[in-house]
This record gives structure tokens, sequence and C-alpha cells, in this order.
């Protein structure tokens, strides 16, 4: 289901907080063809991150929707966001925390690295994001 | 012409490894990036299309679809192997039925008669032209046979017919396959076909990189050579060459069935070399065989992997071993083509952006580069300086 607001911005509901309650809980949506993770961080905030992987661009969560297309196919709980492809691992927040043999990567800062984030509210126990970035 | 790159992009790819970053996204999902591709990179490069092991008799074919691009190859009455585009000049029709097809046409080409349609025969000659008067002259007409260069019993097509030859592109893998005594082996006859919903760069990056061996095969390829020791070659001549020494002994560790081919020397039993002839000739030693990997870009979000397997003569009295490694190599390829579908949705993002490459990954900046500097070369134009 999607609302449009006065402000003309799409919000499309992606789920049920309940879903997500714990800290690393999480449920994956396909939003426009746009890979999106709504995950709840350890410092308890529910956060809408892009899926995709800031090395080589790989779906951190594969198998995203279910095989009806429903738009919350795939939750779960995790520690962190690690990549499939190369290993680079996310926090719950974001940021990248790993890269394997990235020493040897010159000038490689992981703290500037962090997958976009998205505006996401809830309403009456159930989630809403946009596809504006934070 | 379109745009396809902003200088920084193209900046960004083509700078020192120590800077680099992979492609954007569009050159793995836009038709405009995938069709200059098809114009000013296969038209003037070397692309492997068959191999004369698939062509035994007069009239033997194989018909193959390129980029926008439908052949067919054909062994044609004088023994020669020629590759055409395979439509009718009159009708505009492709006269074969299916694409990716062995088989066999006796006096005439294709396998599709139309009512009356021009009639050629195996050489590309015109025989008939029913739908015009008695005065036009089919032997005035055939069908344009494209350059070809044969290497090691490789058929290679040149569409603009202006390439250098592919020989002198070949001399770095010549000598890395100089024990394998490639005129000896044996194509299985059959083909291994994988229809892939990926672009064919996302293909082309995984097999010319080691940084992911540690998490994609972690339980398969790794335990035998490590990705992290992995020497990836600078490029010579236009070869790519990933190094990757073995750790345990590769024939036990993976139990492939067949021992390793007899004229390779302890050298070459100390890794596993994965080759790449710029841009188009994927070819890797599974020491007991030679795979050749014909990787076919068919749209911007589509390709084929098709497996060529050469073996000793001696190995087809085991069919069950031959079996057995085929069954070990398409598992691990199994794991990396998992590993480009996801790629693939990645790079579809409209928020994914040029990623900084890993050392381990200088195959993909060697192969990424060349990619754009030889289009931007072809077509400057093709790159916004704005």
């Amino acid at each position: 289901m999607s609302i449009s607001s006065n402000s003309g911005e799409t919000w499309h509901r992606v789920g049920s907080s309940s879903e997500v309650e714990k800290p690393g809980q999480y449920l994956t949506t396909d939003i426009s063809g746009e890979p999106i993770v709504v995950v709840r961080g350890n410092d308890n905030k529910l956060r809408a991150l892009s899926r995709v992987c800031r090395h080589r661009g790989f779906d951190l969560l594969e198998g995203a929707l279910s095989p009806d297309g429903d738009l919350h196919g795939s939750c779960g709980q995790v520690k962190r966001l690690r990549c499939p492809y190369h290993a680079w691992t996310y926090s719950l927040e974001g940021g990248l925390i790993a890269a394997p043999m990235s020493d040897q990567i010159e000038g490689f800062n992981k703290f500037e690295i962090a997958l976009p984030e998205f505006k996401i509210q809830t309403m009456n126990d159930e989630i809403f994001i946009s596809l504006e970035r934070i | 012409m379109q745009k396809i790159i902003d200088l920084d992009q193209y900046n960004k790819v083509t700078g020192p490894l120590s800077k680099a970053h992979g492609l954007p996204g569009e050159a793995y999902t836009s038709e405009s990036f995938f069709n200059a591709e098809s114009d000013h990179l296969f038209k003037s490069e070397w692309f492997p299309i068959c191999h004369e092991q698939m062509l035994v008799n007069i009239g033997d074919y194989y018909t193959i679809d390129v980029f926008s691009h439908k052949f067919v190859a054909i062994r044609g009455t004088d023994g020669e192997i020629r590759v055409m585009e395979r439509f009718c000049l009159d009708s505009g029709k492709d006269m074969f039925l299916s694409s990716f097809t062995q088989g066999h046409c006796e006096d005439v080409l294709g396998t599709v008669l139309r009512h009356k349609s021009w009639v050629y025969d195996i050489n590309g000659q015109l025989l008939m032209a029913p739908s015009e008067g008695e005065d036009f002259d089919v032997q005035s007409v055939s069908i344009p046979c494209l350059r070809l260069e044969t290497w090691k019993g490789f058929v290679f097509l040149n569409y603009d017919g202006a390439a250098e030859s592919f020989a002198n592109s070949a001399k770095t893998l010549e000598k890395w396959l100089k024990n394998y005594h490639l005129e000896r082996l044996v194509r299985l006859p059959h083909l291994t076909i994988f229809e892939m919903d990926t672009n064919w760069k996302i293909v082309a990056e995984n097999y010319i990189e080691a940084y992911h061996h540690m998490s994609i095969h972690k339980e398969t390829f790794e335990q035998v050579s490590p990705g992290r020791n992995t020497k990836v070659h600078d490029l010579v001549d236009k070869t790519i060459v990933l190094d990757m020494p073995i750790e345990v002994d590769f024939a036990k560790a993976l139990d492939w069935g067949l021992p390793p081919i007899e004229s390779l020397s302890e050298e070459d039993l100390a890794t596993f070399p994965v080759w790449l002839v710029m841009p188009f000739f994927f070819i890797t030693s599974l020491h007991n065989s030679i795979a050749w990997l014909q990787l076919v870009p068919i749209s911007a979000t589509k390709s084929m992997w098709i497996g060529h397997f050469f073996f000793p003569e001696s190995s087809y009295a085991e069919p069950d071993s031959i079996k057995q490694t085929l069954e070990g190599g398409v598992a691990i390829h199994n794991e990396d083509m998992d590993a480009c579908v996801g790629n693939q949705k990645g790079v579809s993002s409209k928020h994914f952006e040029q990623g900084r490459l890993h050392p381990l990954e200088k195959g993909v900046w060697l192969f990424d580069k060349y990619i754009l500097e030889t289009m931007s070369k072809n077509a400057p134009e093709l790159v916004d300086k704005a």
C-alpha cells in the first residue's frame, strides 16, 4: 500500500513494527526495484537502509521478494549485515565495520562508508518508508 | 550519439589501481551502454565464435547470437569455416530455427524454407531467387562472410575486419598453455549452457577476481587455493592472468575424477590459472582438461555462459570420471552464478555508486579500464566531458 502525503512524498507500508521489535530483527522489501532492509539497530531505533553493498553493488540479503511478489517477503534476525559476495560487513545502523584485508586499499576509511538511509515512520504499529534519503 | 558515462565516472575507473573504482550501475543495466558496447567494442575486437571441432564435416553449423547479431558458423563445400549473419538478403528473416544450436545442412543454408524465399548454398552463395525475374543474376549475390582467425582450433570473429591479428594478443596465453598441447585435446561434444539474467560484465568480473573466494567459495575452492594468495599479473599483450597457487593436492581435495594432463609440469600443477584475452576470450585450466567459457552478451541484463571442455583423448575411456569433473566444475560455477544474480540486483539500484576496488580485484580494474578506454578510443563522444 502506498500513500501520498501533502508534500508530494509517497510513503509505502512495508510491515508492522511488531515484526522488528528486537535489535537485529529485519524485514526486506523492494520498492520500485529498490532493495531495502528495515532493521532495528542496537540503539533500538528502526531504520530503512539500502540493501546494496557499497563495494561492488551486491544485494546484502538475497531473496527479498516472496514468490508471489509480496513486498515484505523476507524477515529474520542478524547481528550485522554481511555482504555474501566479498564479506564487507555493516552494523545494524548501516555503517561499514569491516572489509577483508581493507588495510591493503590505499586511503581506505571505513568510517566514511555507510549504507544509504531512507525516511521511515511508524503509525499504529504500521511501518511506512519513503524513498527519500536522509 | 548518446553519452554513456560522465568524465568523473570514467576517471574513477581508468585511474591507477590504488584509487580504482568499479563501473557505474548504468554499465550493467542500460540498453544505451549495451548498444555502445555492440558498436564500439564488439565490432573492433576478436570474439570467439566456435571451435573447429564443433564443425567437423562439410555442412556442420553452429548458430550463435552475440549482442544484437545473429550468426551462423558453417563448414563450407571447400572445407573452410565461414561465419555469416544468418538473415536472408531478400526477406531479412532468420534462416535458422534456433540459436545456440549445432546441426547439419546438406546443400542449402538454413533450416527454415519459406514460400518463394531466396535459397543459398552452404557457402552463402545465392542459388535461387523465385521472387525475381528471369534476368536476375543469382551468381552476383552472396551473403557477406565475416573476417575470421583460427587460433589453436578456436575460431574468432572480427566484425569490422580491422583488428590486429588475434595471435599477437595471445602470446602470453600461448606460453602458459605450452604444456597443455591444445592440439591434442578433444572437445567434449556437448554444450553446457547457462542462461543468465545478468549483464555479461557481471559474469566477467566474477571470473577475473579471487577476492570473493573467501566468502562465495569458502567451503570449496578456497580450501584448495585461498583467494588472498592470488597473483594477478600485469597486462601483457591483451591477456589477464589470475595465478592462484594451490596449497593442497588439488586432485585429492576436489576429487575431480581424472588425473592431470600428463604433459603438465610441476609448475603448471602448482597453480590454478584463469586467463582472459581481452575482452571476450575466457579460458581456464582444470588440470585434467581445459575449459573455454564462452560468455555471450545478449542484452543489457541477459547473457549466456557456455562451457566447452577439452580432455585428452584417453580420458574418454572413463565417461564417469569426465562426468565427475564436469559436476565438480559446475558446482563451483553455480556458486558464482548465484553471486552474479545478487550482484545484478544491487547494481540496478538508483543509489548504487561506484565502489572502491581491492588490490585483489586488479583483474576487474584491468577489464573495466580496457572496456571504457577501448570504447572511448573508438567513439570519444561516448564520454560526457561537460
